[in-house]
């Protein structure tokens, strides 16, 4: 029996046989082609090449439902790969010289990989993992080795998980994941984590102690996996899982219960959602409305945008979906960073700081409008919030409110029988000017949600996408709680709404923070919704906002306020 | 064969947005398409070597177009890649 300690990607307990994910890219293959002539050994890369072409496609299906279209694309672009003469051809060549078709296929592949790792820039430098990840199925297909729906109940293991083996896995039976290396953000972790399945990455010696289909216990709670475990650990790993599973089962229980504080502060919990699947899982798990629609998703990956019509179908459905229960619909929230072919946008040197969201929408109106159109004819179906991102100055509101009125004009005057709908305006608080004048803006708007994810970056001025600066980019500092502390105080006191809505909400001792400094609406992951509500019922407020006061002064981060 | 030197007008490189307008602009020519940087040759239809020359803004390519409709082809790569140097 041994024990290895690696970081939480996602939560839970399982125990189950280890597979041990094999990498073919490195295997040792004889040069010697498997068929007699060059053109079979052709034949079987066509073969292959076909059949992955197709599990992509069905992967893409697959994490398009499951998991939303953004999650998907990787496996589009993967299937551009295979088309790719430059590297198909060279595979090619490779088989024509006489190579089997596997070693030829490692050469292309690391050949490729290696000149994209060399390149000084970090985007190309990536495209290495996709190469490699094509390359080891397309030798796995050639080798016959798809592990089609084979063992049940297993703990996949590697080195670094490609996405790809991760998304065909999951649909067969597989209870969790862990790597020897790899990090919470890779594309991997973030599957794993939407799906909810438990997975450690960075576990030092794991596969110098993990043969295939060793009994491990992965504990995800604690952070840890047990490889062969004795009877008395077994024992009591089982017991702290039923424990652990109990608790979940008992806050899924109560998730449609109203969340009310010890001292009876009640608090509304809202999910975070991008598609109707989403939506559909928020209702599952006791949203009492949806915090924030992305429509960012209905914009990516198409050749043209959206139009009014379809716009207006979605935003209809999700609607409908939550009967009365409020709705906030952040409008178009895009910038530079973002490859979107027909919407012009601008190449910034600081995506971020640049042309987005609302800058964007109010230079490109047509887009702009085609949206507002699609809310204000959907808002009779249900309780529709309109939610304007990236907001900076009190100008913006205003004109956004002048086009608004245009639009509603221009409905009116079209249909007769259009009725002018209801609905709220707010705005999101990203930028630290907004919280300045916040006095401003409560006399332009109904409500206001705190976007932690980027009030963070431009508070610490730390792009919260690059690593080097991932320091900096500090959800602990004091800083950002005295400044959500204000803004949400002078909200109330005008008597507007204001929430927040980003991943700050998804962490229990975070949400219990918030809830204490006077947030009284927390949007989330559809999945945290029960456990954040049952961590919530629990907590006196007042209890945690005096600790907070006197932390908050000695300390500069919230480190410790719990203790 | 036609042979043209261009200077990579696109700020974030020749990759991502441009590469891939670039080979679905030239990839029906008959003409085989080659693109040459500090000595390296790729194929000029194939996004993933053009992307392996890591060509950033400012950066000079060699353009050979070589074939039965070079002419045409050309002209195509000087409006995706914009003014000769």
């Amino acid at each position: 029996m041994s024990s290895l300690t690696g970081e939480i990607v996602s939560q839970g307990i399982v125990i189950g046989q280890a597979r041990v994910y094999r990498d073919f890219l490195h295997e040792d293959f004889k040069d010697e082609p498997v068929s007699s002539n060059p053109e079979e050994e052709q034949k079987r890369l066509e073969r292959a090449i076909e059949k992955l072409d197709h599990r992509l496609d069905e992967t893409y299906q697959n994490v398009k439902l499951s998991l939303g279209e953004e999650e998907a694309e990787i496996f589009r672009s993967h299937q551009q790969i295979l088309e790719d003469p430059g590297f198909v051809g060279e595979i090619k060549k490779g088989i024509e010289a006489g190579t089997r078709a596997e070693k030829a296929v490692q050469q292309v592949t690391r050949l490729l990989s290696e000149q994209f790792k060399n390149l000084d820039d970090e985007y190309l430098q990536q495209r290495a993992a996709d190469m490699e990840d094509i390359g080891r199925q397309l030798i796995e297909f050639l080798m016959n080795n798809e592990n089609q729906g084979e063992s049940s109940d297993y703990i996949l293991c590697g080195t670094d998980i490609p996405p790809s083996e991760f998304a065909s896995s999951m649909n067969s039976g597989i209870l969790g994941m862990v790597m020897e290396e790899g990090t919470g953000f890779s594309h991997t972790s973030i599957l794993a984590k939407a799906k909810g399945l438990p997975s450690l990455v960075k576990v030092e010696g794991l596969l110098e102690n993990v043969r295939d289909g060793d009994r491990i216990i992965l504990d995800a709670l604690d952070g840890h996996v047990v490889v062969n475990p004795d009877e008395n650990t077994l024992k009591k790993i089982q017991e702290i899982r039923s424990d652990w599973e109990n608790k979940k089962q008992k806050a899924l229980e109560k998730a449609n219960e109203p969340c009310i504080t010890a001292d009876q502060k009640t608090i509304s919990i809202f999910a975070n959602a991008g598609s109707v699947q989403d939506v559909r899982a928020a209702l599952e798990n006791g949203a009492e409305g949806v915090g924030l629609f992305r429509t960012e998703f209905i914009f990516l990956n198409r050749k043209e945008a959206p139009s009014e019509e379809e716009q207006y179908q979605i935003y209809s459905e999700v609607l409908k979906m939550m009967k009365d229960k409020p709705v906030i619909i952040r409008t178009l929230d895009i910038g530079g960073d973002k490859d979107v072919p027909y919407m012009n946008l601008p190449d910034e040197e600081n995506p971020f700081l640049g042309l987005r969201g609302i800058r964007y929408c109010l230079e490109n109106q047509e887009i702009f409008k085609a949206q507002l159109r699609a809310l204000l004819r959907s808002a009779h179906h249900g309780n529709l919030y309109i939610m304007i991102p990236m907001i900076s100055m009190a100008e913006e509101v205003r004109e956004v409110k002048a086009f608004l009125n245009d639009v509603m004009n221009e409905l009116t005057q079209e249909d007769e029988i259009f009725e002018e709908p209801r609905y709220k305006l707010g705005i999101m608080v990203e930028v630290p000017s907004v919280v300045e004048t916040i006095d401003h803006f409560v006399q332009e708007v109904d409500f206001f949600s705190i976007g932690s994810n980027d009030l963070v970056q431009y508070l610490f001025a730390a792009d919260r996408i690059a690593p080097n600066v991932k320091r900096w980019y500090d959800v602990q500092q004091i800083a950002l709680y005295r400044m959500i502390e204000k803004v949400v105080a002078a909200a109330r006191d005008a008597g507007k709404e204001i929430g927040v809505c980003g991943e700050l909400a998804n962490n229990q001792q975070i949400a219990q923070l918030l809830v204490s400094l006077g947030v009284e609406k927390l949007s989330m992951s559809p999945a945290q919704i029960p456990m954040i509500k049952s961590v919530i019922r629990k907590l006196h407020a007042g209890d945690l906002f005096k600790k907070w006061k006197q932390h908050s002064s000695r300390h500069s981060t919230i480190d410790g306020l719990w203790d | 064969m036609k042979k043209e030197v261009f200077q990579i007008p696109f700020p974030e490189g020749f990759h991502a947005r441009p590469a891939s307008s670039f080979v679905s602009a030239v990839k029906d020519f008959e003409s085989a398409v080659t693109i040459v940087k500090d000595g390296k040759e790729v194929d000029g239809k194939s996004m993933i070597q053009l992307m392996t020359l890591g060509a950033k803004c400012g950066d000079r390519i060699e353009v050979i177009v070589d074939g039965s409709d070079e002419s045409e082809a050309m002209e195509v790569i000087k409006e995706q890649i914009g003014g000769t140097s």
